[in-house]
């Protein structure tokens, strides 16, 4: 039982690390996770569910930055992951990470 | 998608929903016809991402809409594929751009609202709602300090800017009256807590747009009398010709993917 828990939580280590390594499209110097972009990443038996939030309602990037998480989940041997996007808490600046800030 | 025109189960948070995913999605589609036309690059830009801000507002309001349904539709076939008398939109926002300062008394008489609507609706008992909600009230409290900047240039400019302005103030006038409605079928998501009363906002919306009023040197119509008719279906010629636009592509080759 611990070796099946701890295999999950490296397991979303790894996921976690090749979502988190998808840059955004607009600016491309600033990965998802330095945007705050992204929210969650769980595995539950071997399945990747990723949670990911836009800047703005109508953020046109939206799409694109699920095609890259898939792909670079798919990269890792993560297959079908389930990529949603969650609306709150809503975001805002504050959700950028001191990195992103200092990229920015 | 090959077919002319959905059929819709209209139940009670369906309809409340369309009726502000339409809000959305149509005065989103107005504001995009300003790409490209406006007076500077960076109101261009301002205008067009505003645009997109309802776009997005609408597509998350339509998706909850199907979900909520339960019979097939998506946001695209609610957009697409309902004719003119099966939008709901309040009838303010479908009215045409005209000049700039329209366009913009327009935006400041609606996101003065949307702003106090989509704030109060943070409190819903819908989850879904509430999360679309405290996305909304962002960006319509950025629309409302826009356009009320705006208002205070173009009715404090020119005798010109001014002018067109207070044309503007009074013909759009009796359009605000509909914000402010509710049906039986509202009344009892409103008494759920999943709605809440737009009358309960009309106070702090009048005093908002009153103070800007007043400082734009403007002044606000007299006249009580107000227009309704967009929530049930009953248009003005300007949605028809709206929606010929919006839909050619799949009116031209009905269920066109690419």
């Amino acid at each position: 039982m611990v070796t099946v828990l701890q295999n999950d939580v490296d397991l979303r280590q790894r996921a976690w690390d090749a979502a988190a390594s998808v840059v955004d499209p607009e600016i491309p110097v600033l990965t998802i996770a330095d945007l705050g972009v992204l929210r969650d990443v769980a595995v539950n038996n071997g399945r990747v569910e990723v949670a990911i939030t836009p800047t703005y309602s109508g953020c046109p990037a939206m799409n694109m930055i699920t095609l890259e998480i898939e792909l670079a989940l798919e990269r890792e041997g993560f297959s079908n992951p389930t990529i949603r996007t969650v609306l709150s808490p809503a975001w805002t600046t504050d959700w950028m990470s001191e990195d992103g800030r200092r990229k920015l | 998608m090959a077919v002319a025109s959905i059929e819709i189960s209209e139940t009670p948070l369906v309809l409340y929903t369309l009726r502000r995913a339409d809000d959305a999605l149509i005065l989103g589609h107005r504001l995009s016809e300003w790409c490209g036309h406006a007076p500077m690059l960076e109101e261009d830009m301002a205008l067009a991402n505003m645009g997109l801000d309802l776009l997005g507002q609408a597509r998350e309001l339509y998706s909850f809409a199907a979900k909520v349904e339960g019979k097939g539709n998506d946001e695209d076939k609610f957009a697409y594929l309902r004719d003119v008398r099966q939008y709901r939109n309040l009838l303010l926002l479908e009215q045409p751009n005209g000049d700039f300062a329209r366009t913009m008394v327009r935006q400041f008489f609606y996101a003065g609202f949307a702003d106090l609507y989509w704030r109060a609706m943070t409190k819903s008992g819908d989850a879904t709602l509430a999360a679309i909600a405290a996305k909304s009230e962002k960006e319509m409290a950025y629309h409302l300090r826009h356009s009320s900047e705006w208002m205070v240039r173009l009715g404090d400019g020119t005798e010109e800017s001014h002018a067109r302005a207070q044309t503007a103030i009074h013909d759009l006038w009796a359009f605000t009256g509909e914000m402010f409605g509710v049906d039986d079928s509202e009344r009892a998501l409103i008494d759920a807590g999943i709605a809440v009363d737009p009358a309960t906002l009309h106070p702090q919306w009048l005093k908002t747009i009153s103070s800007v009023v007043s400082e734009a040197t403007l002044t606000l119509p007299k006249a009580e009398w107000m227009q309704q008719g967009g929530r049930s279906g009953r248009h003005s010629e300007h949605l028809g010709h709206l929606l010929s636009e919006l839909q050619s592509m799949q009116r031209t080759f009905p269920g066109a993917t690419w």
